[in-house]
């Protein structure tokens, strides 16, 4: 958008369908349709997401990813326009300047080649532009930005909210990128819990209701949709010369050239791609490319239901999909260190009324006194789960071209060498100590069997794909508002990742919030990119997405990648302009 | 206030601006109906149940089972002062999965699980009951359930039967907007902000 309100001509080359909001996305009730969003019997084995919401998500069949022996990773995707955007959890939390600096603080791993003084002009705009409901807290593990009026609290989220008050912790509604009020022309948020099946109105930040529109309207953008690109074309001035695209359905190859060329396929698409390009890898005298791969830590918390909220009416509790924060307790400072783990995470809380009681089935006994008990505990619903928990960077968790496995278009597909590491488990046993504390605090009974991770839609949200494979099969665990997280990845069968005989115990689980492969490094010996997530190599070759990221942080990453991109656009204006 | 942040003023406006956006007009007009159908339609603007099943010929199951399975849901959830599993078409649902994984030759084993599970309630005398002696085959397969050392040869069918009745019922709109009055999925102004002032406090 940046480029194109500067004057640039831009070309923009989509793998998947064009998407239309006004015309893809409705509110469609479980009951209108004929599996009730589980999907004819197979499709969400081939689709990920929902019967509501595949067609937004990917089909794994046409691109495939393997993983290695001891891996458990579900790589959650989208291919249309507008990606994964259009179903995002809508997170957007500033990263604070102690995450940028983690490795000063504690001697592990890499600090940023920025710092939070370098992006919050980025964070600043961005937040302008896209609109981010939310309360200045004045934390400084959680710094307050530019924030539209925020969303009142649900019943479920007061009681919470209390209980934290109660602890001396903080917590703040959860800053999401969804409007309360008329903003840049797109109206507010209507409040009807739809996000994950895609925003009809686009009140929820998507880059086909906000960013392509505006960038669209220049006239200086062009947009190609159903075109695969394969590789990165160089010339003997060590510059991008242009990209190698596939069209989708007639498999013609077509190269287009360009002066600048920017990747922002997602993060590991963007390294498929580097790796595809040259041998060893584009940009790579440094060796890091593919490496360092991290995952926010997710799994664990805590579900049940409020007594205080038990027989009461039906509420619209889950109308805004969302909930409170509790902003990160640990290492922030000396008095907050601890000595078992190092860096932290972050919690979140809802709960009330939801669009199926995934509790019932587990809800002992039959008959109306059955009925009226599930009727009871319908609205007091609860749950805590991690937002984000920091995932160490490690040297063995990367990525690489799969020799034998192509995708639909003969293209290699990535393999993914992804496990954990004890600090991420003591991590994550932390946050589960503090959850159960909250959900005690705040007068929770806990459940046995009830999704915890947060609204239901949410990745590993009773019925998502990373809680179970349902599919359209009896018996399936629950219903699928829509989630991000992706169907089982054909390798992964074949060599032994998620259905290959590894224990879900040793490994935790994940967030769809995949970063790395790609780090941005003050001293181009240590990384790919530099601090405008530029490639140390090539001067007219730019990466957006998280592949800059030498650590997770504990927030979500996306509004972090968005300014990293703003900021990333400044200099290749900035740089153009020299040029001329 | 937080539930004000929608005034009228930003509602005009939103209005105005949004009408000419790509289907602003018709998402202005369904958002103002549904408010209208909200207030005079008891509390629900949800679409009315289309009926799918309705005229639903079971498929997968016998004539016998097919019986069986559907005195078992209206047991399980029995129609009272709100819609059950009759209303809902429980036991129709779970055969049209069940005829739809076979027809793809899909997840065979499931299948078998069912057969098996018919069969157990069979052996526990289900099918040739009476209506009272039905009461009494769920209540001693059920018993497990609430007594962990008890034991029972067609539990699994009881346990499976629920499971999937469960969600049948709950994602029909007889379960979901007639008995849980399920408030989402709907177009809203403002959202409720929680006004207890017991849920503030500890």
């Amino acid at each position: 958008m940046a480029l194109s309100q500067a004057g640039m001509k831009v070309l923009m080359l989509e793998a998947g369908s064009p998407i239309k909001p006004a015309r893809d996305f409705h509110h469609t009730f479980l009951y209108q349709l004929d599996y009730r969003g589980r999907g004819k019997p197979g499709l969400l084995r081939r689709y990920s997401g929902s019967e509501r919401n595949y067609r937004i998500m990917i089909d794994n069949e046409e691109n495939p990813y393997t993983t290695s022996p001891g891996t458990v990773y579900r790589w959650g995707r989208s291919r249309c326009l507008g990606g994964r955007s259009l179903h995002w959890a809508r997170a957007s939390d500033r990263m604070a300047d102690y995450e940028f600096k983690a490795a000063s603080r504690d001697g592990y791993g890499m600090d940023w080649a920025i710092s939070y003084a370098d992006i919050k002009p980025y964070y600043d705009r961005v937040e302008r532009f896209i609109g981010v409901s939310a309360a200045a807290e004045g934390l400084p593990q959680f710094p307050d930005g530019v924030f539209l009026p925020v969303m009142p609290l649900n019943c479920a989220e007061a009681i919470f909210t209390a209980a934290c008050k109660d602890l001396g912790w903080p917590s703040t509604h959860r800053r999401l990128a969804q409007l309360t009020q008329m903003h840049n022309n797109r109206p507010p948020c209507h409040y009807c819990g739809n996000c994950v099946n895609g925003c009809d109105v686009g009140a929820m930040f998507s880059t086909v209701s906000a960013t392509l529109p505006v960038a669209l309207k220049t006239g200086n953008l062009e947009v190609r949709t159903d075109s695969v690109v394969a590789r990165v074309r160089m010339n003997s001035e060590n510059r991008a010369q242009g990209v190698t695209y596939i069209e989708r359905y007639t498999m013609k190859t077509v190269d287009v050239d360009a002066k600048y060329v920017i990747l922002a396929a997602s993060t590991l698409e963007n390294t498929r791609l580097m790796l595809l390009s040259a041998k060893g890898g584009l940009a790579n005298g440094s060796g890091t490319l593919g490496h360092y791969m991290m995952d926010q830590v997710g799994g664990g918390g805590v579900s049940g239901f409020l007594p205080k909220l038990k027989g009461g009416p039906s509420r619209l509790d889950d109308g805004k999909s969302a909930g409170i924060t509790v902003p990160n307790l640990v290492n922030i400072d000396k008095k907050t260190a601890r000595k078992d783990f190092i860096r932290g995470y972050v919690m979140n809380a809802t709960g009330g009324q939801s669009e199926f009681p995934s509790f019932a089935a587990g809800l002992p006994g039959y008959g109306s006194a059955w009925k009226n008990e599930v009727k009871s505990r319908y609205v007091a619903q609860a749950r805590v789960w991690i937002a984000g928990g920091e995932m160490l960077a490690r040297k063995e968790n990367f990525v690489e071209l799969d020799p034998e496995v192509k995708d639909h278009w003969g293209i290699p597909v990535l393999k993914i060498h992804f496990t954990h590491c004890d600090n991420d488990r003591k991590l994550l046993a932390h946050f589960q100590e503090k959850a159960e504390e909250l959900f005690k605090r705040a007068g929770g009974e806990t459940m046995a069997g009830m999704g915890h991770h947060g609204p239901v839609g949410f990745p590993g949200a009773p019925g998502s794909p990373d809680k179970s494979l349902p599919d359209a099969g009896l018996p399936g665990e629950g219903v699928r508002r829509g989630t991000a997280a992706s169907g089982p990845s054909r390798g992964a069968s074949k060599e032994g990742g998620p259905r290959g005989g590894v224990s879900r115990k040793d490994t935790l689980g994940s967030s769809i919030h995949e970063v790395g492969t790609a780090r941005m490094s003050a001293n181009p010996q240590e990384g790919m990119l530099n601090s405008f997530c530029r490639t140390h190599e090539i001067p007219n070759l730019y990466v957006f997405g998280g592949n800059a990221f030498p650590s997770t942080g504990d927030k979500h990453p996306t509004l972090t990648m968005m300014a990293l991109a703003a900021r990333g656009c400044d200099h290749l204006l900035e740089q153009a302009k020299a040029k001329t | 206030m937080a539930t004000d942040l929608v005034t009228r003023r930003s509602v005009l406006e939103l209005a105005i601006r949004a009408a000419a956006l790509p289907a602003g007009a018709q998402f202005f007009a369904v958002w103002s109906r549904a408010g209208q159908e909200h207030a005079h339609a008891g509390g629900s603007s949800a679409p009315p149940d289309p009926h799918l099943l309705r005229d639903y010929k079971p498929s997968f199951f016998g004539p016998e089972d097919f019986e069986a399975l559907r005195a078992f849901t209206e047991i399980l959830i029995p129609t009272d002062k709100t819609p059950g599993a009759r209303e809902a078409y429980c036991a129709h649902f779970i055969d049209f999965v069940l005829h739809a994984q076979a027809s793809d030759d899909y997840a065979p084993e499931t299948r078998k699980h069912w057969r098996d599970a018919m069969a157990a309630l069979k052996a526990a005398g289900f099918h040739s009951a009476d209506a009272k002696g039905r009461e009494a085959v769920v209540a001693a397969i059920s018993l497990p359930e609430r007594d962990s050392s008890a034991k029972h040869p067609a539990y699994f069918a009881y346990q499976l039967i629920k499971k999937e009745n469960a969600f049948a019922f709950y994602t029909a709109r007889a379960g979901m907007i007639d008995d849980l009055d399920y408030k989402g999925n709907s177009y809203n102004a403002t959202f409720p902000a929680c006004n207890h002032p017991e849920h503030h406090v500890v």
